[in-house]
């Protein structure tokens, strides 16, 4: 897997080529904008950063940003120096393929801070945060398992990098613990945003016995499919329940404001530190799950009390032993994968079926 | 095995219509002379229109019209620059695909991903008297059904009729035709905005039968791939039912192994529309009769006075 190879050497070179100790980036009057990789108003993965805007808006004023920038790092940088010539020193971006560019600026400027959401790269003045989106999936998973008749999940992804096959793995790890023997079929769509094919695998999933059908793509294409069949579905990034009213589990969504309000804060106040490529797990709230429906009460308990324990820190999705397809034992009993090693996740686990190759 | 092969043939028909539809509009267009390169952003067009229209509460037959009326708007603009005054039909076709593509994600901008009801096969099998297999292909939407007897009725038009005979002629030899007393401007014009109208019913198939939503570049490249198999089917619309089947099978095929959970590399779904493309290259160059089928003056503007 050439690219998740890339992915990590990229971030074990960032991470090896940050300073020991960081200096403090001190922000007396935040001037932010944002960069996003799709529409403010998308549904999905830009809207839900864009919620973190308005809240921004709301605490320092006026927020401009910039739409459908593509993953090209001259395009990218263009959208930068723009915001910057104008005065911005908070700029916040929201693109794993932003990653380059944003390191190059804040190398370029090192009294303006940078954020970059699910990005890869990091420096004393720029952050990459991602949301522990494994958890909020292990979740939806134990609903999914919870729910199925025919002990078949269906779910879809963008691509086989790290931070989106531990989506897959949670999500059959959750399945697995509330209804053993439960299998997770696997597509990866190959785009991040192509709802006519997501529509076209849903279809083909429920054809073969599929009766939850999971999504963590941009759009909610796939689970209207669910919804008309009459099977069940579980939406990514905002609440999905529109689409499919009367067949959704639940939405793994994110909340940036929880992660940028304080961040910015903490700019203004002169004590923020760029954490790196921090994970922001279900405690801060970046990430959590929609209100569960459509399954019973007490199994909803069941979920609420493992979502309460991952709060309190006593549950770890990622505990062994977890065997891979090829029944490799990837993390032995007793112990548990390292941010690290998460990041450079590349199998996935027994109970899912198909390829990542 | 049996089920998944029944699900995968299934299947194949909405896969095909779409392209079909973009490609038989093509062939309209191409056959009168004209090289439209704009079928994208006409799809894009009527595929933002008719969900707008679908979430406005207008039903889904006047969203369906209005995304025609919005596709044929911009294959008009096109028809204007290129047959009226005289354009080069490339870059008027590029300038309709760029008009198209950031008109649709001006109008679509915060409508994207909000779900339609949009157009479904019915519900149960109509043909279940009929074996399984051939009942799964039947089973299809009304939209998907119209497809297939639009392709055929532009091959009969073309090919069968005075009217298809004074389009040829316009495509072949517009000095000639205009000589006979054919008006070679009114028939390129009429056959850019026939085509404009199968192109846009294309793109309302990808958002009301495909997706149920709207989402910016949705159509991803669907309509280049359409005018390649224009060519890939030699200008001839019953040809292009058989290569929109093929490609249709081929891009079918993927979900269905996918989902399976059969071992499909990632890369083979990115090779596949290539893969089709080929091997219909190689059926079609086998098969090739001695004449090019290429309209003879494909792509050049007419103007009585010109010395040619």
């Amino acid at each position: 897997m050439k690219l998740t190879k890339l992915a990590g050497l990229a971030l074990a070179a960032l991470v090896a080529a940050a300073p020991a100790a960081q200096a403090q980036v001190k922000i007396p009057k935040p001037k932010i904008a944002f960069i996003f990789l799709g529409t403010a108003t998308d549904g999905g993965w830009s809207q839900s950063q864009d919620t973190a805007r308005l809240a921004l808006a709301k605490a320092y004023g006026k927020v401009p940003f910039v739409e459908n920038v593509p993953e090209q790092t001259d395009k990218v940088e263009q959208a930068v120096d723009l915001f910057i010539s104008h005065g911005g020193n908070v700029i916040i971006a929201g693109s794993y393929g932003y990653s380059d560019a944003m390191a190059a600026e804040a190398k370029a400027h090192p009294n303006l801070a940078f954020i970059n959401m699910a990005g890869i790269s990091s420096a004393p003045n720029l952050e990459s945060p991602y949301p522990k989106t494994y958890q909020g999936w292990y979740l939806a998973g134990m609903a999914a398992g919870y729910a199925t008749k025919s002990k078949q999940l269906g779910m879809m992804l963008g691509f086989p990098i790290p931070d989106v096959l531990w989506d897959i793995n949670s999500f059959a790890l959750g399945a697995q613990a509330t209804n053993p023997g439960t299998i997770v079929h696997v597509a990866f769509v190959n785009s991040w945003s192509d709802p006519v094919k997501e529509a076209q695998i849903s279809q083909a999933m429920i054809q073969q016995g599929a009766d939850v059908i999971a999504t963590d793509m941009d759009s909610p294409a796939a689970l209207v499919v669910a919804e008309k069949a009459g099977k069940y579905s579980v939406g990514y990034q905002v609440d999905m329940g529109k689409s499919a009213p009367n067949g959704i589990l639940t939405s793994v969504v994110f909340h940036w404001e929880k992660e940028l309000l304080p961040a910015v804060a903490a700019m203004k106040a002169g004590t923020w530190k760029s954490q790196g490529t921090p994970l922001y797990g279900i405690d801060t709230g970046v990430v959590d799950i929609a209100p569960l429906e459509h399954i019973p009460a007490d199994d909803i308990a069941k979920i609420k009390a493992v979502r309460q324990k991952m709060i309190a820190g006593s549950f770890d999705v990622w505990a062994g032993p977890i065997k891979d397809q090829s029944g490799k034992v990837e993390v032995p009993a007793g112990s548990a994968p390292t941010i690290d090693q998460l990041w450079n996740m590349n199998y996935l686990v027994s109970n899912v079926k198909g390829s990542m190759k | 095995m049996m089920e998944l092969f029944t699900a995968w043939v299934g299947s194949i028909p909405a896969f095909a219509a779409p392209f079909l539809l973009a490609t038989a509009g093509l062939i309209i267009n191409e056959r009168a002379g004209v090289m439209n390169l704009g079928a994208e952003g006409v799809m894009a067009m009527a595929a933002v229109t008719s969900v707008l229209m679908e979430m406005a509460g207008h039903g889904t037959a006047l969203a369906l019209l209005s995304g025609i009326g919005a596709g044929l708007g911009l294959a008009a603009i096109f028809g204007i620059m290129a047959v009226f005054l005289r354009v080069d039909q490339v870059l008027a076709g590029l300038v309709a695909f760029a008009l198209g593509i950031g008109v649709s994600g001006f109008l679509g901008d915060g409508s994207e991903n909000q779900t339609v009801n949009g157009i479904s096969p019915p519900p149960g099998s109509d043909f279940a008297f009929l074996p399984k297999l051939l009942a799964g292909v039947l089973d299809q939407d009304w939209l998907t059904w119209f497809a297939f007897f639009a392709a055929i009725a532009v091959w009969f038009i073309i090919e069968r009729t005075d009217l298809g005979l004074r389009l040829r002629a316009v495509g072949e030899d517009a000095p000639a035709a205009d000589a006979a007393g054919v008006n070679v401007a009114l028939y390129r014009f009429g056959a850019v905005l026939a085509g404009g109208v199968l192109c846009a019913i294309a793109g309302a198939h990808l958002s009301l039968v495909g997706a149920h939503i709207w989402v910016d570049g949705m159509v991803a490249g669907r309509g280049w791939i359409a005018v390649a198999m224009v060519t890939l089917s030699r200008w001839n619309a019953l040809r292009a039912i058989a290569a929109a089947l093929l490609f249709g099978a081929i891009q079918a095929l993927v979900p269905q192994l996918l989902s399976s959970g059969m071992n499909v590399p990632v890369y083979f779904i990115q090779m596949s529309p290539y893969l089709a493309t080929l091997a219909y290259l190689l059926i079609a160059g086998l098969f090739a009769k001695g004449a090019d089928a290429q309209p003879a003056d494909l792509g050049r503007p007419y103007l009585r006075e010109e010395r040619r």
